[in-house]
């Protein structure tokens, strides 16, 4: 769209809220793409019950469980959003297809590996866009793989007994037919 | 953006599967992580991750989700020869395959529950299966069910059970090989079309005359048992005889027909909270109980007609804007050579429009004039070319004194049209009568030369006030947009 640089970026002009991770790095956000993450909503909101005269853009919110590197692709992902959202208000189909076109070239960029910190940041803050989106990720990248690729995808060892895993091959044997070659 | 990390945990180390080294980088995940990435996977597919090893052997069962499908079941081990047998062969497995599943699973709540199955021989097994859906209090049902035998499908006495439903899809699909309609029929005089939580409910293709046209048991009583429905939509091949369509809390309706309708309808809707009303198909009567105060937006596409009578036709566009005035954002794309001959067909001034979508096709030049003239808030104004786009000016009126007063537009969009490279094009540039500086973007994709004399004609009729021309093509650098 040529006026994308016209229309009002949904993040700018509010206040900014301040993230501290468990390694110790502060991101400063902006109000709009915090209240994304449901956990900062909450502390935030539970915060400014029990201090009504606390001025909110000094407000620092500690996050324990997630690290600097993963909340950063988080923010990234967040902001992006948020600007798709505002630039396709009125129409739902072309939003999706923006959004589509954004995580496609997204995934580009990650690696399988940084997948799991991902989904267990999206979860602790909360963030149901991300979260499902990198668990959907995760999906179709083990769909239509055999079993061996899978396990070396997620990096896991068989411990079945044996004979055990022998036994489910052939329980569900029409599971396991129609895959990729590897 | 791994390199820019500046953990040192082992498991994140760099690894592709194909080395031969194996760090576990999926453990770390809760069970309830494991079952959410399960659930974007198809049953099947989540089925065979059970022997990646002990943990995940049972996960498969937690998955609040079905989705199976009859197509993706082979039976290529069973070496039969004949076609038949196969097919046969294949249904009983699907069969065997769908039950022992609802069987096994171990979580309580289904949330959704998505079948898609083709069966030549026995479709009795469905009962049993949305008996034990019903049971899990099942919160969105997707059916789409294919046969080919010379009877509609009845639902069975569960379906009707299942009444936690909030989200419910119907598919039948029609075999064309055969002259008789094979589809879903969901008339069923004995229960009753009882879903107190249901708000979203899409029938594609669904036996309509026996639903609609028995007066017993209308479509008016059937949507009556869904006291809390926002959105309907509903596709058929085609549409005949009379509907009643009456839901208060409904906020979306979209209505489509397959097929090119040669007989009469009328559709009666009784909607008063409609925030979205969409339409794909052969215009007749349809009627609004009242106009729609909250209406946000309508994609209107009528199909091209050769219906004969052309005031009637007029009359049936005439009715649907008139119930549709208030809408915001309009898409609108009238099909056919006969709306040249129309007149005026909008009852009143669109008052909140804000965004019109209009398709031309050489012809209904004349429709968009109007509507524009009818339109004195439009800020964005996005004109398409149509798939049967007349090349030729034959419907083109010379514009009367009277410029639509566009004072608001602040975006125009050309799209679709052919460029004929390196042709330069001298566009005039018109200062808005108010004075008032606006951008207008012409966005001219491809722009065909056939057309180009009609954009400045464009200018005229519809007063655009100040031009600045944007070209999304590279193709033609040496358009000039003003000369």
């Amino acid at each position: 769209m040529s006026n994308q640089s016209e229309s009002p970026n949904p993040t700018s002009s509010s206040n900014k809220i301040t993230l501290k991770t468990s390694d110790n790095e502060v991101f400063e956000v902006e109000e709009a793409v915090a209240m994304k993450f449901c956990t900062v909503k909450q502390y935030f909101d539970d915060e400014n019950n029990n201090n009504v005269t606390s001025g909110t853009s000094t407000t620092l919110i500690p996050l324990p469980n997630v690290e600097s590197h993963p909340l950063a692709i988080l923010i990234t992902y967040c902001k992006k959003h948020l600007e798709i959202k505002a630039n396709n208000a009125d129409n739902k189909k072309e939003m999706e297809i923006d959004m589509e076109h954004y995580e496609r070239e997204f995934l580009k960029n990650v690696m399988p590996q940084e997948l799991t910190e991902l989904i267990l940041a999206a979860n602790y803050l909360n963030f149901k866009e991300a979260l499902d989106f990198f668990c959907r990720a995760v999906a179709s990248a083990i769909q239509n793989k055999s079993v061996e690729y899978v396990r070396k995808f997620f990096g896991l060892e068989s411990d079945f007994k044996p004979g055990e895993e022998e036994k489910l091959r052939e329980e569900f044997a029409w599971s396991f037919e129609g895959v990729d070659e590897d | 953006m791994a390199e820019s990390s500046t953990q040192s945990n082992s498991k994140r180390q760099t690894l592709s599967p194909g080395k031969d080294a194996v760090v576990d980088r999926i453990s770390i995940l809760p069970e309830s992580l494991l079952c959410h990435i399960l659930s974007f996977l198809p049953t099947k597919e989540s089925i065979a991750t059970s022997i990646l090893s002990t943990r995940w052997k049972l996960l498969w069962t937690l998955v609040p989700k079905l989705f199976l499908d009859s197509d993706k079941i082979n039976t290529s081990e069973l070496s039969l020869d004949d076609d038949e047998d196969v097919e046969e062969a294949r249904e009983i497995m699907f069969a065997h395959v769908v039950s022992s599943v609802l069987a096994q699973q171990e979580c309580g709540e289904l949330q959704t529950f998505r079948l898609k199955w083709q069966f030549w021989w026995d479709g009795s097994h469905l009962d049993a299966w949305l008996r034990t859906a019903a049971a899990r209090k099942v919160k969105e049902l997707n059916l789409d069910i294919y046969t080919d035998r010379d009877e509609n499908l009845k639902l069975p006495p569960s379906f009707f059970s299942c009444r936690t439903l909030v989200v419910l899809n119907l598919t039948g699909t029609i075999d064309i090989d055969i002259d008789i309609d094979i589809d879903i029929d969901i008339d069923t005089p004995s229960l009753s079309f009882n879903f107190p939580s249901l708000k979203i409910l899409r029938l594609v293709r669904i036996w309509l005359p026996s639903i609609i046209n028995s007066q017993e048991h209308s479509f008016l009583k059937l949507l009556s048992g869904c006291p809390v429905l926002e959105d309907l939509s509903f596709t058929t091949d085609h549409f005949e005889g009379e509907y009643k369509l009456c839901v208060p809390t409904l906020k979306r309706l979209s209505i489509s027909e397959i097929e090119y309708n040669e007989s009469d309808y009328e559709l009666e809707i009784n909607a008063p909270a409609l925030e979205y009303f969409e339409f794909y198909g052969d215009l007749r009567v349809i009627k609004f109980y009242e106009k729609l105060n909250n209406l946000v937006q309508a994609d209107v596409y009528p199909y091209d007609s050769d219906y004969e009578d052309e005031e009637f036709h007029r009359t049936w566009v005439f009715n649907i804007f008139a119930a549709l005035n208030n809408v915001k954002f309009l898409s609108f794309s009238p099909d056919g050579t006969e709306w040249h001959n129309f007149g005026n067909i909008y009852p009143s001034s669109f008052q909140n429009l804000v965004r019109l979508k209009f398709k031309v096709d050489g012809c209904n030049w004349n429709v968009l004039r109007d509507l524009l003239r009818k339109a004195p808030t439009l800020e964005t104004l996005v004109i398409t070319k149509g798939y049967d786009f007349v090349e030729s000016n034959l419907y083109w009126k010379e514009p009367q004194y009277d410029p639509a007063n566009l004072s608001s537009l602040t975006s125009f969009y050309y799209r679709g049209f052919k460029v004929e490279s390196r042709r330069k094009v001298f566009l005039r540039n018109y200062q808005c009568s108010q004075g008032a500086q606006q951008h207008v973007f012409l966005e001219l994709n491809e722009v065909s030369v056939s057309t180009w004399h009609l954009l400045p004609c464009l200018f005229v009729q519809f007063c655009l006030p100040y031009i600045m021309l944007y070209i999304s093509t590279t193709a033609v650098p040496n358009i000039l947009p003003f000369g």
